[in-house]
């Protein structure tokens, strides 16, 4: 939680940066009287970068205050607030599964995408639990954001030289996983349609089995 | 390094997964395990998908066969004794190193080992225990393991497979003695119950033991759709008593594609698969909804609706039970309602203290409107011309226009 507080902080302090010189801090104490629940949307809702996430928490920390009561179905803001964290809690869940490392010489793990949200930081702490023991290096590409994980924890990274080339061993398991993927389909039950809803268009140029067909 | 030794690994890979695709089951949820000690993997309570092959299916797990050698014939699997394919088996190494080769670049959740028989039951499940072991302890393989418990295994395996796997199966695949003993004669439904219910001891007996991963996800099995001339009634009722006397988790329907010639096996041009996806929507109403099996399907009334899904269909024939009040009827109520799920029900109940509910406001909840308008009011106010006691004719009609099947077939 504490952490989590932190980094609803630090993600609103940035956009503060550009258009309040005011006091984040003043919301601490709001902040820490969520339930857990509450502040996870409101922490989700900060990864979507909207032009007006600062002011839509604010106006949701101040109504809180008077209600209690989350009834998202009556107040536009709370609505928003409530629609776009569960889109954004949906697209950390899908690149949970859609995320694709290669090993590249030097030991290092690395996987790059392009997410539509700024949802590096909680993704890259599940691979970080996941993987305690490998070293990690998770790529947006879209906002040149980079993070290093090793034993559980994330650091902040820049990508400064080229990526190192891939390891002999790397070409020989993709190669066996994309025959994988095209043997354990069933053709007599092909259904693209189907396929196309669940791993979107926009996806598919960070997920290796896909990446062939679709460049 | 030892996958560059493996001569033709790919060629077996390739093999063995065409040889394990008809197996349906892929779910790798129902254990949350964190990583706390530097192993290898993690495991999440509501499972993670990370791909979608060409048939819309989804990879959660690497679905694999140990090996396609078999003593077996049975009439409806690729694998049978006489089929002249190509054959191979794995070594426990082999698969190991995959595996986690494959888990640590995030292409699957975990493995789904089944297996052909070689030699007998016992050996061959001997080995997918070593693979298994090799995984756990020299990769440290922390991540989902869904293991195939091949029948007529002896019940000291059967013990040792459970402790090192997250769910167990054990696949019945044709929902009568009758049908089993034509079709697939070296199995015996009454061993294969006899089976479950000793994994179901097993698996209750362990549940507090911390030295293994007793397959906390519990166990399930896999029905063949369309092979035999089993009823929606029949298949339903072996899979209530399962969930009910078994304790199974899970039981999947497989629709049947031919893949031998057997004049044992019917003609089918294509699956069965609107059936399939019906027989899940029924399975889906016994599990979550509290549904009998006698309000789905009747020893008079043995299929179920093609046109309608089930619950629609129950709501049709029931009439009577509607309109259901949103504002003030019990969940149970709620959730018979077409249109309203679990997820919408309890989000109901839990806003209707504080306010009242417009059918734009469930819409909002994820209430679907135009199955629900037609059995629902609000504090009695009713939102559908054809109140559910006017015309039962004219409500069918409507609501096959406006139903689409939640297949693209």
């Amino acid at each position: 939680m504490n952490t989590l507080v932190k980094r609803l902080k630090e993600t609103l302090n940035k956009k503060q940066e550009q258009l309040f010189v005011h006091q984040i801090d003043s919301f601490d104490k709001t902040f820490r009287e969520l339930d857990k629940k509450t502040f996870q949307i409101l922490y989700n809702y900060s990864l979507s970068e909207g032009n007006t996430v600062y002011e839509d928490i604010c106006y949701f920390l101040e109504k809180y205050k008077d209600q209690k009561i989350l009834n998202f179905s009556s107040d536009p803001v709370f609505e928003r607030i409530f629609h776009t964290s569960q889109r954004v809690k949906r697209e950390i869940h899908r690149f949970k599964g859609f995320l694709r490392f290669k090993e590249l010489k030097g030991g290092y793990l690395y996987a790059s995408f392009k997410p539509e949200y700024n949802i590096i930081l909680p993704l890259s702490r599940h691979f970080a639990n996941r993987m305690m023991k490998e070293k990690i290096i998770i790529h947006d590409t879209k906002r040149d954001l980079a993070v290093f994980c090793y034993e559980n924890r994330v650091y902040p990274a820049k990508i400064e030289s080229s990526i190192p080339d891939e390891t002999a061993l790397e070409k020989i398991i993709s190669s066996l996983w994309i025959e994988y993927f095209e043997k354990v389909a069933i053709k007599e039950r092909f259904n693209k349609n189907l396929q196309r809803q669940k791993v979107p268009l926009k996806y598919r140029n960070s997920i290796l089995e896909f990446r062939r067909e679709h460049v | 390094m030892l996958i560059k030794n493996s001569p033709g690994l790919y060629e077996k890979i390739s093999l063995l997964a065409g040889g394990a695709k008809f197996d349906v089951s892929c779910a790798s949820s129902g254990v949350s395990r964190k990583n706390n000690h530097s192993n290898m993997g993690n495991t999440s309570k509501f499972g993670i998908c990370h791909s979608w092959t060409s048939d819309g299916r989804c990879i959660s797990l690497l679905k694999i066969l140990f090996t396609n050698f078999c003593i077996n014939d049975c009439a409806y699997c690729i694998n049978r004794k006489k089929n002249d394919i190509p054959r191979t088996i794995l070594s426990p190494e082999e698969l190991a190193k995959v595996t986690y080769e494959f888990y640590r670049r995030n292409y699957i959740e975990g493995l789904f080992l089944s297996s052909g028989i070689i030699n007998n039951a016992d050996k061959t499940m001997e080995m997918m225990i070593d693979a298994l072991k090799i995984l756990r302890i020299k990769y440290k393989f922390n991540g989902y393991i869904h293991l195939k418990i091949i029948p007529e295994s002896s019940q000291s395996t059967i013990l040792e497979a459970i402790k090192w796997a997250d769910r167990v199966s054990i696949n019945i695949e044709l929902p009568t003695e009758k049908s089993l003993s034509y079709l697939a004669p070296d199995k015996k439904m009454t061993s294969i119950i006899n089976t479950m219910n000793f994994i179901s001891k097993t698996i209750e007996d362990l549940k507090d033991d911390k030295s293994g991963y007793n397959a906390k996800g519990g166990q399930s099995t896999q029905l063949i759709i369309g092979a035999t001339p089993e009823s929606d009634f029949e298949i339903l009722k072996l899979s209530s008593l399962l969930y009910k006397k078994n304790r199974l988790k899970r039981v999947y329907y497989s629709g049947y594609i031919p893949v031998n010639n057997d004049s044992r096996l019917p003609a089918l041009s294509k699956p069965p698969l609107l059936r399939e996806h019906r027989l899940y929507q029924a399975d889906w109403l016994m599990r979550f909804y509290g549904f009998n099996i006698d309000e789905i399907v009747s020893p008079d009334n043995p299929y179920l609706n093609e046109k309608f899904d089930p619950k629609l269909d129950w709501a049709l024939r029931n009439l009577d039970f509607f309109p259901v009040d949103i504002a003030k009827a019990p969940y149970e109520m709620i959730l018979r309602v077409p249109g309203i799920g679990p997820t919408s029900a309890k989000r109901i109940i839990k806003l209707r203290k504080y306010c009242s509910f417009t059918l734009n406001d469930l819409k909002k909840l994820g209430v679907v409107i135009k199955r629900a308008k037609y059995f629902i009011t609000i504090n009695g106010k009713s939102y559908s011309v054809d109140k559910v006691e006017k015309n039962r004719e004219r409500l069918r009609n409507n609501l096959s226009e406006s139903v689409q099947y939640g297949l693209a077939l």
